[in-house]
């Protein structure tokens, strides 16, 4: 979506507490990461989270009172989508069944095609 | 979703304690000692961590989720289809030691800004720390989709 609706609106990564660390009783098995403790060790993640999948997106690191997350009840994930007066446009399910990239993008055509 | 159910399901049957994360809330299964002083037979989740909806409408780090509407569950993963698949009005926990029933529903637990509302500000530091990423500075001239998230 990133890759092709960049030029045509703005996206942020809003980097949050991890739903599956290393050091929970179901962690990820893919990534072997522990739940950071500090806002340097969560900006750590995020970078690791950036470089390994590869994304161009701009990235911002969440505070570790969680603030943002909760403001937008977003954790474990979620899309929302900011239209150009500030208001909500479109927001997806909160993960992980609700999280689907590919009704936020049609959510952004729409948008878009206005 | 079938495939994720089913990877839960197994993963929850080896019979260690599991973790997991939705609606605002991250929960583990309880152990064996956990269940005995929260008077429970089976089941049994403790929340680790709640924000959003689930800490708005009064569910709080400790709590002992012991059931969903008076109906128990067997733990975490079968605590996560129970409160997307079937239908409720309450959670039933034990809080220092006594049970209470917490009056909510799923609509409750995905609550956050909708369409039409403002979108909550914030100021964030960027990933290197050295500068900020401020919402007001991101809406206006294009729509804005923020992808909440993390690497797990």
């Amino acid at each position: 979506m990133h890759a092709d609706l960049r030029d045509r609106a703005e996206f942020l990564l809003v980097y949050v507490r991890e739903a599956h660390p290393s050091d929970c009783n179901w962690p990820d098995n893919d990534v072997a990461l522990k739940e950071p403790t500090t806002i340097e060790e969560r900006a750590a993640a995020a970078k690791l989270c950036v470089e390994k999948l590869k994304f161009t997106m701009p990235a911002a690191v969440d505070g570790m009172d969680d603030a943002t997350s909760l403001a937008y009840t977003a954790w474990p994930e979620r899309i929302y989508i900011v239209g150009t007066d500030g208001k909500i446009a479109y927001r997806t399910g909160l993960g992980p069944f609700g999280f689907k990239p590919k009704d936020a993008r049609a959510a952004l055509e729409r948008l878009l095609e206005k | 979703m079938t495939a994720l159910l089913i990877l839960m399901t197994i993963l929850c049957q080896d019979g260690k304690s599991r973790e997991a994360a939705c609606l605002g809330m991250r929960f583990r299964d309880l152990t064996a000692d956990e269940r005995k002083a929260a008077g429970l037979e089976s089941g049994g989740a403790k929340i680790l961590a709640t924000v959003g909806g689930a800490a708005k409408a009064g569910l709080r780090k400790d709590d002992v989720i012991a059931a969903v509407a008076g109906k128990p569950f067997k733990h975490a993963d079968d605590l996560i289809r129970t409160l997307y698949m079937s239908k409720w009005d309450a959670i039933d926990v034990v809080r220092d030691g006594k049970r209470e029933t917490v009056k909510l529903t799923l609509k409750d637990l995905d609550a956050g800004p909708g369409a039409g509302d403002a979108s909550p500000d914030f100021t964030l530091k960027s990933l290197d720390g050295r500068t900020e990423v401020a919402l007001a500075k991101l809406i206006g001239k294009r729509p804005l989709v923020l992808i909440f998230g993390s690497y797990t």
